[in-house]
């Protein structure tokens, strides 16, 4: 699931559980776009990043979740992708922000298919 | 990226940043606050393109900071008046730029929603249950 020859030592960290339900992220259009799935590792962006934490998607627990952040960040995206996601699509792990989960794709699931994950677009 | 009209400065704080307390976190920070020569900024993430990632920079009270993290002020009202605009390289984060100009200078739709507030931490969501 995750190459440990392409992975950073540590990551996924050992406390990311298998993801299962309903998750939403901003998307910048409706349907999103492969560029709404991306990682900041595979933008090649943020490089002072840890490693780790480049790989990951950010994922938000609601749909008013989202929507907050959409009110904070307006070019992030004015549309809300609903997202299903099982254990054999990788691992997420809720953090210290309220509604906030990171998720981390596992390695059959590139930005081009994460699109299929889509179930809806608010 | 939209264009700024304002007055170039030093910037008051250093790149890349040294993240003082993470307040929202999306895809990597974006909103912090930094600390500087006594002073206390907030950062606010605002745009971002191929080449550049652009932040909001205002000087905060720890009170203000105080009333923010527990979602009773609305982050604009944080930034409102004198404000610094920051372009940052978006890989390596290094400083393109530092203008200085009116919060209201922004366009609308770059800037959060008036009433808009910070998702709670934790902790403060527990302590509000």
């Amino acid at each position: 699931m995750f190459d440990p020859a392409i992975w950073p030592l540590g990551c996924p960290p050992d406390n990311a559980a298998p993801p299962s339900g309903t998750y939403f992220r901003l998307a910048t259009s409706s349907p999103p776009r492969e560029d709404d799935f991306k990682t900041n590792e595979e933008e090649g962006t943020k490089l002072n990043a840890r490693p780790c934490k480049r790989r990951a998607l950010s994922l938000c627990l609601t749909l008013n979740d989202a929507r907050k952040l959409m009110a904070l960040y307006p070019p992030l995206g004015s549309f809300v992708a609903e997202v299903r996601l099982a254990p054999a699509h990788g691992v997420v792990l809720v953090t210290g922000q309220q509604g906030h989960v990171a998720y981390w794709p596992c390695d059959n699931v590139a930005p081009g298919n994460r699109l299929g994950l889509v179930t809806a677009v608010h | 990226m939209w264009q700024i009209e304002g007055k170039q400065i030093t910037a008051p704080v250093k790149t890349p940043f040294a993240i003082d307390k993470l307040l929202v976190d999306y895809d990597g920070p974006r909103t912090f606050t930094v600390r500087q020569m006594g002073r206390l900024y907030l950062v606010h993430w605002c745009d971002e393109d191929e080449r550049i990632a652009r932040f909001i920079v205002a000087q905060i009270s720890e009170k203000r900071l105080a009333e923010l993290e527990m979602g009773v002020l609305p982050v604009q009202d944080a930034l409102a008046g004198k404000c610094i605009i920051l372009d940052l390289s978006a890989d390596d984060e290094s400083l393109v730029s530092a203008v200085e100009l009116d919060y209201g200078a922004i366009p609308a739709d770059k800037r959060p929603a008036p009433t808009a507030t910070l998702p709670a931490t934790a902790a403060v969501a527990k302590a509000r249950s």
